[in-house]
Parts: C-alpha cells; sequence; structure tokens
C-alpha cells in the first residue's frame, strides 16, 4: 500500500516541488525495506534440508550408509531407530530397549541385537531372546526410495 | 517512456479516467483537521492484519494440521527453515498486537463518539470484526498443539458447553467430538486460515468503504457536522499517509523486537493425558474468564454472554446529539467504569493461583484473586 | 430374538465341540455326572483321555460293581504316590508324549525336587505333587492363561499351601513369601505391567525339580536373566567367599523375595552391614558410589538442560540422540559395579562425561547464537529512527507549503 502510493508521491510531486534529496531518501528507504522483507521469505522457501517436518515417511539417510549386516541409528520423530541392512532388505526397529530405555547396539558377529545396559538380546525381526526386556523392539516400515531410506513413523 | 506505452496500452481500451479521478478525489480528499496520531490505530489493526496474513502463509507451507504432526511441524519451522522462528514470533507477537489495536481503536472510536448518526453501521461491523479478532486467537492458539494450547482449548470449549440447551451441542459441534483433539485441531485450522481471513477480509473492505464514504466523524454534535473544505482539511495524500508511515515504521519495529526479546515459547507436545497446573487463557480472554469464577456457571456464561450484545447495540442506546466527551458526562462514566473493571479483573485474573512477591513480601493470590500473605519460613 | 437365537446356536456349536465326545458307553458318568462337568474342556477328554485311564475301571460295565473289580485295575481315589506314578505313566513315557512335544523328564526332576524326596523318601503325604498344581479334572495346557500354572498365576498356586502356616510350620519355611514377592520388583512387573517374562517363584526355584538354590548357584538362578550383572559380578572379590553365612552372593545385596529395584542407596544400606566404615574396602565401595551418584546427577541436570532448550524453542534433535547414548552409559554403570573395580566404573563415568561436555556446550552455543539475534535490533531501530525523522520532515514540509499556498491565494 505505502510503496505504490510512494510512487504517485514522486510522479505528483515532479509538478508541484523540486525533487529534493528527502524524496529519494524515503523512496530508497521503503525499498529497502521491501527488499529486507522478501529476502527472508526467500530464503525460508528454499528448504534447507532435504527433510520436512516429520511425519509419515521420514527420509532418514542413504542406503548406502548403511553396509550388508551393518547397521546405522537415527533419529525419527524425536526417538531413536535402528536400521538394519540383511541380505533380504532392510530393516528398521526401535534403538530404544523395553527394558529401560537404554540405546541398543548391534551384534554383528551373531546378527542379533544386544542392549549394552543388562544384556537383552533381540532377534533381527525385534523379538526378544533373552534378558530382562519386557517385549520386542517397535519395527518400523521402511523403503528405499532412488537410494534413500524411508522410514514410516 | 515504457510508461507511457502501458498507459496508452490501457486508454485505447479502458476509461481510465473514469476511474482514476475518483480514485484521485478518494486519495486527495480532505481530512478533518483533529484528525492526527489517534486516528492511527484501525491502520494499526490493518498493517497488522496484512503482517498475520503474509507470515501465516509462510507459516502454513510448513504446518501440517494433524494431531501427529502439528507439534512436530511447528518446531520444524521454529528450528529449521531460515528465519522461520521469526516468522512465527512475528505470527504470535502480531496476534496479540492485533487484539490490542483493535481494542484500542473500538476505545478511541467510543470516546470520540465516532459511532453516532450516521455511522452506527461502522460501529457494528467494527465489533464484528473485533469478536472476529478474538475468534482467530482462540483458534490460533490451538494450532501449535502444545500443552497449554491444548488445555486452554479443553477449558474454553468446556466454558461453551454451560451454555444452557445449546451448550453440549456447541461444545461437541467445536471440539468434533467429546474430547479435544485431532478433529477439533482440523476445525480449527479451516476457521483460522480459510473462514475467518476471508470473512474479515470483506468485512474490512466495507468497513473502510465506510468511513471513506461517510466521510471521518469530527468532534461537531450530530446534524452540526460541516464537510471539511480543501483549503481547512489535511489531504490523506501525501499528508496523513507520512503519519501513517511513521506509525508503521515503530509498529513494525515493536513486533521484531517483542519476537527477540519475549519469544513465545515451543513447549511440550498436547498430552491428553496430563493436565499442566494453572493452565490459565491468554490475556485477552483473562477479564472474562475471571469474572466466570464469581458466578455460577451457566449465569455467569450467559452475563458474559449479554457483553458483545450490549457493545452491538450501545449506537441504538445512547442517542445523545453530543460527540465530545466531555459533553457526554453518563457515557463516559461508564466507559471509564468498565475499563477500569475488565483491566481490574484481568490483573486479578493473572495473579490469581499464584505467588507474587510486593515490596518484600510474598502473597499469594487463591482462585479468586484474593491475596494472602505468606508468612515466610526460615529454615 | 436374533441375539437370543445366536447365543443358543454358539452354546450348541461349543457343546458340540468339546463336550459331546463322551464315549456312549461310559458307564462311570451314571454317577459320576459332576466329575465330568470339570473334565470335559480338559486338555484330556479333548484327546480322548478319560475315567479308566488313571482310575482304572472298566466303564463297557453296566452294574456299578462289575465296573469296579479288582481285574478291571481299579484304583478310585489314588493317593500322593499313586498320583505321580499315574500321570507319570504317561507323561514319562517318550513314546507317548513324542506326538505332544512335551518333555517327559517331569516325574524324574520331581523325585530331585523337595517335594518329591519328603514323598517317596520319607513319606510325607503333605507336599505337592502333579494335581496340586495343574489340578486334576479340569487340567488345561500351561500356555492358557486360566491355567494355574500360567506365569502370572504361579505365585497364588504356590502360595496355596507356601501361603498356609499349617502346611509350612512342620518344615520350618516362612508363609509371608507371596506378600514379600508381590512387593518385588519382579510381582510388580508381573502384576502390575502384565510382563509374563518376568521371574516368577519357579524361575529360580525350579518347577517339577523344585530346590532353593544353594550358596553357589544363587548367582546362576539371578544369572538367567541378569547375564551382564552375573558375568561381572563372578570378577568381583566377593565372589570367590563361600561360606554363605559370610555372603551369600546376589541375596546378601538385594535380597531375595522382596527384591527392590537396586538404587544408589544399597551403597549406604549393605556395604555397612559388614565392612566397617573407614576400611579401606569401605572407601573403595564409597568412591564407586560417589561417581555412579554423578554421573547419575549429571545425567539429570543435562536432560532438564535439554528439555528446557526444546520448550524454548531450540533445536536439539541431535543432543537427544547424544543424551540417550550418555543414558546407556550411565545405565551401563549399574551391571559394571558389579565388579567392584573402580576403574571400570569410573572409565564409563569418562566416556559419559565427555558427552555430558559435549550436550552442554552445543546447547549453550545455540542459545548464545540466539542471542546474537538481538544485535539486529540496533541496525533495525536506527534506520525506523531515520525513516521516522524523515517521514516527519516531509509531512513539515508538506505543511508549510500548504501555509504558503494559502497565503499566496
Amino acid at each position: 500500500m505505502e510503496k505504490s502510493g510512494l510512487k504517485k508521491t514522486i510522479d505528483s510531486d515532479k509538478k508541484i516541488t523540486r525533487r529534493d534529496f528527502l524524496d529519494y531518501f524515503i523512496k530508497a528507504g521503503f525499498f529497502g525495506l521491501l527488499a529486507g522483507m522478501a529476502y527472508p521469505a526467500l530464503n525460508y522457501l528454499n528448504p534447507v534440508t532435504r527433510q520436512g517436518p516429520v511425519g509419515g515417511l521420514a527420509d532418514v539417510g542413504a542406503a548406502d550408509e548403511v553396509p550388508l549386516w551393518g547397521a546405522k541409528k537415527y533419529i525419527v520423530a524425536g526417538s531413536a531407530i535402528m536400521v538394519i541392512h540383511t541380505p533380504q532388505g532392510f530393516k528398521a526397529l526401535s534403538a530404544i530397549c523395553t527394558h529401560l530405555g537404554c540405546l541398543v547396539g548391534w551384534d554383528e558377529q551373531r546378527h542379533e541385537i544386544v542392549c549394552p545396559c543388562h544384556a537383552g538380546r533381540f532377534d533381527i525381526e525385534g523379538a526378544k531372546i533373552s534378558g530382562p526386556p519386557p517385549r520386542g523392539l517397535a519395527a518400523y516400515h521402511v523403503n528405499v526410495v532412488q537410494g534413500r531410506l524411508m522410514v514410516q513413523v | 517512456m515504457l510508461k507511457n506505452m502501458v498507459s496508452r496500452w490501457f486508454e485505447e481500451r479502458f476509461d481510465v479516467q473514469a476511474v482514476k479521478e475518483p480514485l484521485e478525489y478518494q486519495l486527495r480528499k480532505p481530512l478533518p483537521r483533529n484528525i492526527g496520531w489517534f486516528h492511527t490505530f484501525g491502520s494499526m489493526s490493518l498493517f497488522l492484519f496484512v503482517s498475520q496474513v503474509l507470515t501465516g502463509i509462510l507459516l502454513l507451507i510448513y504446518y501440517r494440521p494433524t494431531e501427529g504432526e502439528a507439534f512436530e511441524s511447528v518446531k520444524f519451522i521454529m528450528t529449521q527453515p531460515y528465519a522461520g522462528w521469526l516468522f512465527r514470533q512475528v505470527h504470535a507477537w502480531g496476534a496479540n498486537l492485533m487484539i490490542l489495536m483493535v481494542t484500542i481503536h473500538m476505545m478511541r472510536t467510543y470516546v470520540t463518539g465516532s459511532y453516532k448518526k450516521p455511522r452506527e453501521l461502522t460501529w457494528l461491523i467494527g465489533v464484528g470484526l473485533f469478536m472476529m479478532t478474538l475468534v482467530f486467537g482462540f483458534t490460533g492458539y490451538l494450532l501449535p498443539w502444545n500443552q497449554l494450547a491444548y488445555w486452554a482449548t479443553t477449558v474454553g470449549t468446556e466454558i461453551a458447553g454451560a451454555v444452557p440447551g445449546i451448550g453440549e451441542f456447541a461444545k461437541t459441534l467445536m471440539r468434533g467430538g467429546v474430547n479435544v483433539g485431532g478433529e477439533t485441531l482440523s476445525r480449527f485450522f479451516v476457521l483460522h486460515v480459510i473462514v475467518l481471513p476471508w470473512a474479515l477480509f470483506f468485512l474490512i473492505g466495507f468497513h473502510i468503504f465506510l468511513v471513506r464514504f461517510q466521510e471521518m466523524s469530527t468532534l461537531d454534535a450530530v446534524g452540526e457536522e460541516k464537510k471539511t473544505k480543501p483549503e481547512d482539511g489535511i489531504p490523506f495524500f501525501p499528508d496523513h499517509l507520512l503519519k501513517e508511515g511513521v506509525v508503521f515504521f515503530v509498529l513494525m519495529g515493536v513486533l521484531i523486537t517483542l519476537s527477540i526479546l519475549a519469544p513465545f515459547e515451543l513447549g511440550e507436545k498436547a498430552n491428553p493425558l496430563s493436565t499442566p497446573v494453572g493452565i490459565k487463557p491468554e490475556w485477552y480472554f483473562m477479564p472474562m474468564y475471571h469474572a466466570l469464577k464469581y458466578f455460577p456457571k451457566v449465569f455467569g456464561v450467559l452475563l458474559l454472554g449479554m457483553a458483545p450484545l450490549f457493545l452491538f447495540i450501545w449506537p441504538f442506546v445512547d442517542r445523545g446529539r453530543n460527540r465530545h466527551p466531555l459533553k457526554r458526562p453518563v457515557s463516559m462514566t461508564l466507559g471509564i467504569i468498565t475499563f477500569v473493571v475488565v483491566i481490574f479483573l484481568g490483573t486479578l485474573g493473572c495473579l490469581s493461583e499464584s505467588k507474587q512477591n510486593f515490596f518484600g513480601k510474598v502473597y499469594e493470590f487463591d482462585i479468586y484473586g484474593v491475596p494472602h500473605q505468606v508468612t515466610e519460613q526460615k529454615l | 430374538m436374533r441375539k437370543y437365537f445366536l447365543t443358543f446356536v454358539f452354546l450348541f456349536l461349543a457343546c458340540h465341540v468339546s463336550g459331546a465326545d463322551v464315549p456312549p458307553d461310559n458307564s462311570c458318568l451314571t454317577c459320576h455326572s459332576d466329575m465330568w462337568d470339570d473334565m470335559k474342556t480338559s486338555v484330556h477328554s479333548q484327546h480322548a483321555i478319560y475315567c479308566n485311564q488313571c482310575h482304572g475301571g472298566d466303564p463297557s460295565q453296566k452294574d456299578k460293581d462289575l465296573a469296579k473289580t479288582p481285574a478291571t485295575g481299579y484304583v478310585g481315589v489314588p493317593d500322593k504316590k499313586q498320583i505321580a506314578q499315574i500321570c507319570g505313566g504317561c507323561h514319562a513315557d517318550v513314546e507317548k508324549m513324542n506326538f505332544y512335544g512335551i518333555p517327559t523328564d517331569q516325574l524324574q526332576r520331581y523325585k530331585t525336587s523337595r517335594h518329591g524326596k519328603e514323598l517317596f523318601n520319607a513319606g510325607n503325604n503333605k507336599v505337592a505333587v502333579c494335581n496340586d498344581c495343574h489340578t486334576e479334572h479340569d487340567v488345561v495346557p500351561i500356555a492358557d492363561p486360566n491355567s494355574p500354572v500360567y506365569p502370572s498365576n504361579v505365585p497364588k498356586t504356590c502360595n496355596r499351601c507356601h501361603g498356609n502356616e499349617k502346611i509350612m510350620t512342620p518344615f520350618g519355611i516362612p508363609t509371608d513369601i507371596f506378600n514379600k514377592y508381590k512387593g518385588s520388583v519382579h510381582g510388580k512387573a508381573l502384576f502390575e505391567k502384565h510382563d509374563t517374562g518376568v521371574a516368577t517363584c519357579i524361575s529360580c526355584h525350579g518347577s517339577h525339580g523344585a530346590v532353593p538354590p544353594g550358596v553357589k548357584e544363587v548367582a546362576a538362578a539371578c544369572g538367567k536373566c541378569h547375564i551382564n550383572e552375573k558375568k561381572n559380578f563372578l570378577e568381583s572379590p566377593h565372589a570367590k567367599i563361600e561360606d554363605a553365612a559370610k555372603f551369600n552372593q546376589c541375596i546378601s545385596c538385594h535380597s531375595n523375595h522382596d527384591i527392590q529395584p537396586p538404587g544408589l542407596d544399597m551403597y549406604v544400606q549393605a556395604c555397612g552391614r559388614c565392612h566397617a566404615p573407614q576400611t579401606p574396602e569401605f572407601l573403595e565401595g564409597r568412591k564407586i558410589w560417589q561417581v555412579i551418584k554423578d554421573a547419575q546427577d549429571d545425567l539429570k541436570a543435562t536432560q532438564g538442560i535439554v528439555k528446557q532448550a526444546g520448550i524454548e524453542g531450540i533445536f536439539v534433535e541431535e543432543d537427544t540422540l547424544v543424551l540417550e547414548e550418555i543414558k546407556t552409559k550411565v545405565f551401563e554403570m549399574g551391571p559394571t559395579q558389579h565388579t567392584l573395580s573402580f576403574a571400570k566404573v569410573n572409565d564409563l563415568y569418562a566416556q559419559a562425561e565427555g558427552k555430558f561436555k559435549q550436550v552442554r556446550k552445543n546447547i549453550e552455543t545455540k542459545r548464545d547464537n540466539l542471542k546474537q539475534r538481538k544485535l539486529f535490533l540496533l541496525p533495525m531501530w536506527l534506520f525506523i529512527f531515520v525513516m521516522a525523522v524523515a517521514l516527519i520532515k516531509k509531512h513539515k514540509q508538506l505543511d508549510a507549503l500548504r501555509e504558503e499556498g494559502k497565503k499566496k491565494e
């Protein structure tokens, strides 16, 4: 509103007064302000991360980050998950032990998930094998789309 | 050169002069001499509305109105994209300032008696705009889906449920179910981003049209108003607009300063299973909320329901011809009493159920805002 | 109407499936039809095992006396010893049980148990035998939640006798075990959280071969689930003590039936029972106590810092993951301190401490970055001030022009 009004000032003032320094200054000020507003807005629209707000399918990382029979932990929607690469494909499980909430680790030799705190063991489906955990680990659906690991949250 | 070409292109197709002249007339229309800084609150409200629309559009880019994602997406906006935090803070502070500005604008109108004939309709629409701004605040408050939002909405809709007869129906309609949940979020979202903005847009348009069409009110009594002559008045453009420009800059500065120095917290995600202590509504609902505590539920809700009605019918009740505040002792006394009571209730509401330190003594305010001195326990 | 009809159909089907397979010529039921009510839903009747398989007799005889002649192998009501033998007749027979995939060592084990020894060696009839736990006529598979030996029912089942003072006094066994168990960490997990994987009576004492674990076996019994704790404990100087009166492995610190979630307080309570204050051992214990306490306090404080930062709207996603790692390290200190090695516990603390500092520094840096936003305010207000002055100046200029114009007129 101010902007278009100002243009008219400049136009009509031509006839009435001299184009003085003040007019130029005000004009420049408003354009500067407009640019100052547009700049952060445009930057805001430019996606800074490959990942939007979490929910639904979350892109957690590149599939080749996880070697065969290896595992990697990610934070998705505020909780830790572990992605395991098996010859049958990727598996995504909650990385929070159901016993007391420790972060579980991956035992590469035995192909099992093991909790370092109280030695709870889980198989690659997340089912409890031994130790104090009351339940198995929750499983998430994971897909590989164009080389990216997509986890259904 | 280019400008001439463009204007010629238009002139060949449209009767530009016929449009230009009334516009020019409106633009240069002289305003009465008494129009000054106090008459900028309305345009400040308008500026804040525009700011809300623009920042709202930006927030909508990343916001997701579902139970599972709302909080996360607001968290995302506040932490990830460039200046996302600024847009959210400006939007949140803008809402508060807008309600403040609309209220002050209404108070100014009351004091200068501008609601009197022939401008009753402008006042009516203004009251409608004020109500809708409050509903804007109420619906927007829920959208970040944090604990405070969730429980304030639960309490707020509960109050609506106390209205006899239709209360239960209204409550369920607002909540979209028995409890506040994902359905409520959807409803509030639709109201907040589609229904209210457009309704407000058209009403503001009509409001401004009436203001321009009926000329600005002066302090002259009803029926004695004189049309401002061009040589006596101040042209709206450029003179008055320059004043508006100053106000606009200061307001923008205040908005950004508040956003940076007193940011709104993100809070904790809404948890229907745990009620946080000391749930209170936003300040603009505080006087009403606190007043409700003193009355039996049904009676209180009915009594407070009368308040908007009272505002609506006021121009038809106060039929005195004088506009100058000093010539309207009854209206002014009534206005001042209302103002003091509202401020007093609001303050008590803020203080209730809290501990405050005055002059080195600790007072505990109970639910009715009555202070009790706490004798300090020495350990 | 429809509802009644459906109920009727359902009842009819239910009868048909579970109870209608009575041999038409089973004369036992002429008199003992009440037994059949218990029996018909049992796992045995479903596999066509009826009265005479346990009680002997000839159900094809219509005459009561003919059906119970000695030639028919009639037993009647079996005594305790007989019960063990009768059940064992099938359940210890590999050939018979093979088909059902049920182990066949129950009778063998029973004979090694305190119950079995009392019965077979001492001839004491006041002990539990098969049916005391499994019931007799309405036996259901142990996986059935209605079974008295389903995990969540085991404590109550044992308590039927072990909570009875009359039965227990001759053996000198206390009767408050069930109540102690109910309040223990295991009991709460079983009864309140419905965790059927948790330790019940039989997890430590065994079921058919029920005996209290001996001194050397305590760690083995607990270690079935608490693997890390057992491994670490066996490294500790305490593991070498063989005199149960002095030290009884896990039990000495944790007690047995009313075991509580372990905490730091245990160092205060348990160590002092054997070690006098200011002895080197006691002081070593204090050192371990101190380092665990420090770690737990740091964890709590850091969690608070991260949570507050999150509430303020600071990005704490990465810090949350590090915090989870720290939490794991702090929790690991619990099992590790069973080695009673200060060095090992302190090593975990050192690992956690590095990350504590990292998280706190991260949060501080982020908060400092937020403070830098304030620096933007200065140029902004300068700009606003300059613009306001310019606009007001322009306004005055226009005012002056207008006055001039008026004068000219």
